[in-house]
């Protein structure tokens, strides 16, 4: 039973990066996007400043942010537009591991696109590549914004403007990982202990328990029946 | 007095808003009243036919 | 005829409380010897936060019965108090900072209760816009009983995340010391009304909700 439930968890997963994989759209739109709105933020600060080094976590998070509703945007939508959403919804798997499936799935997407954004964002914001803290914090709370957005992304795909309608509930929900993960960022880039940024990553901890926990629970309603 | 002007600012809006927003309910509420006996009566004429 | 009657004793009792708090506001209460007048936007302030959560947490609750049960009934209250409870932040949100600007000189400042507030507003906007936009009503119901619950978790790890991050700011003094015995009265009296106006609005909107729905069932009949 155990292994069954793990068994199809992973085969949506697998399912989702093999399509990703064979197209790459979505992927390359997404980094791209990511890395313009790097280069967008530059212009609005004098580079060498001072400012440089209070700004660079509130661009890193809104930079992750924006990148996040874009592919939680697509999660959904393309199982909709290739008709896979109803083959998801009729296969015979607990809709916990229909969840958990796809909330992996969202995760391992923004956890790659941030693998590459974050040495991209080093070099143009001068900073060292090797950043420990700033990947472990990114780990952190890309699991808080795939669990709220999953369920997010199922319910716009059944509404009229739903790109519009995706960042409008998303960005709310997830103000407290954006403060937690902004303020641990800063402590990590002017080169602060792990134990200073402990009560940080424990919020955004808590919230990735808390929110798994209640979307795997209401997941059953936003999909049909 | 600029302080009283701040106080009357704020009650008034408060009270604006409240009344705007009860008008509204009332309002859609008679007319979906109207709507309904209508529709009430449409059904009761054909159930005639 | 029965509900005839509730409506009208809380029309009554609503009417009365209104009048006893707009009394007290005006001229019972003395005007606080630091902010002066515009103190006694705190009387309405307090009032409409107090109502606004209330609001939002009977979203909660009405949202996990109707998930619960699947009775509409229970997603009529829902929405309804989600719109109510809106408005309600919506007026919050314009009394506050028209009594900060006048008693701290600046309209705005992100402490806890502000921002909190802000927060709740954009969750329930966005809780409102998923009913317009979702493609019919019943799934439209479904979709904002998922928003009002995780909305509704959401505001403890926002407060305490805000509350958190804003420790090196000094938070806002209302009061220095307690609030005087009179000062109290006025408050517990505006609160009590304001509380009383919600459920008779809650009613309302509610019923217009199920008349809606009514409609919609006589036009599918009259077209069979």
């Amino acid at each position: 039973m155990k292994s069954s439930f793990w068994v199809k968890v992973s085969a949506i997963l697998w399912k989702d990066v093999l399509t990703e994989f064979r197209t790459r759209d979505t992927f390359t739109s997404v980094l791209v996007f990511s890395i313009l709105v790097i280069v967008i933020f530059n212009f609005t600060f004098v580079p060498g400043s001072q400012m440089f080094e209070t700004v660079a976590p509130g661009v890193l998070w809104v930079t992750f942010t924006f990148a996040g509703v874009l592919s939680l945007n697509r999660s959904f939508a393309r199982d909709k537009e290739k008709g896979c959403l109803d083959g998801l919804v009729l296969c015979p798997a607990d809709r916990v591991a229909l969840y958990l499936g796809k909330m992996l799935s969202c995760l391992a997407f923004m956890l790659v696109v941030e693998a590459i954004v974050l040495p991209v964002f080093a070099v143009l914001f001068d900073l060292p590549l090797y950043l420990p803290k700033l990947a472990v914090i990114a780990v952190v709370a890309t699991i808080g914004f795939a669990a709220v957005g999953t369920v997010f992304s199922a319910l716009v795909v059944h509404t009229r403007a739903r790109e519009l309608l995706l960042p409008l509930l998303f960005f709310p929900i997830i103000i407290p990982v954006i403060i937690a993960a902004v303020k641990a960022s800063e402590l990590a880039l002017s080169a602060a202990s792990w134990s200073e940024m402990t009560s940080w990553l424990t919020i955004i901890a808590a919230f990735d328990v808390i929110f798994t926990v209640a979307a795997a629970l209401v997941f059953d309603y936003v999909l049909e029946e | 007095m600029e302080d009283l002007e701040y106080f009357l600012a704020a009650y008034i809006t408060v009270w604006i808003v409240i009344f705007a927003y009860v008008l509204r309910i009332s309002l859609s509420q008679r007319n979906l009243r109207r709507e309904i006996d209508t529709l009430r009566e449409e059904i009761k004429e054909r159930q005639r036919d | 005829m029965q509900g005839r009657l509730i409506d009208y004793s809380l029309i009554g009792v609503c009417f009365t409380l209104m009048i006893a708090a707009i009394s007290l506001i005006s001229v019972y209460v003395p005007t606080e010897e630091q902010m002066g007048v515009v103190q006694r936007i705190f009387y309405f302030h307090v009032p409409l936060a107090w109502v606004a959560f209330l609001a939002f947490f009977v979203v909660f609750i009405m949202s996990l019965l109707y998930i619960w049960k699947g009775d509409e009934k229970w997603d009529f209250r829902a929405y309804a108090s989600a719109e109510i409870g809106v408005v309600f932040t919506t007026m919050v949100l314009i009394t506050g900072p028209i009594w900060a600007k006048s008693a701290w000189g600046t309209w705005w400042t992100w402490d806890m209760r502000l921002t909190t507030t802000l927060v709740l507003w954009f969750i329930y906007v966005a809780y409102l816009m998923v009913r317009s936009f979702a493609s019919d009503e019943e799934r439209g119901a479904r979709f904002a009983a998922v928003v009002g619950i995780i909305g509704f978790i959401d505001v403890p790890v926002v407060a305490l995340a805000i509350v958190l991050s804003r420790t090196q700011h000094p938070s806002p003094i209302v009061f220095e010391g307690g609030l005087a015995s009179s000062m109290l009265l006025t408050l517990l009296v505006s609160v009590a009304a304001f509380t009383v106006f919600y459920v008779l609005l809650l009613r309302l909107r509610a019923s217009t909700r199920q008349m809606t729905s009514e409609i919609m069932k006589l036009r599918q009949e009259l077209e069979i």
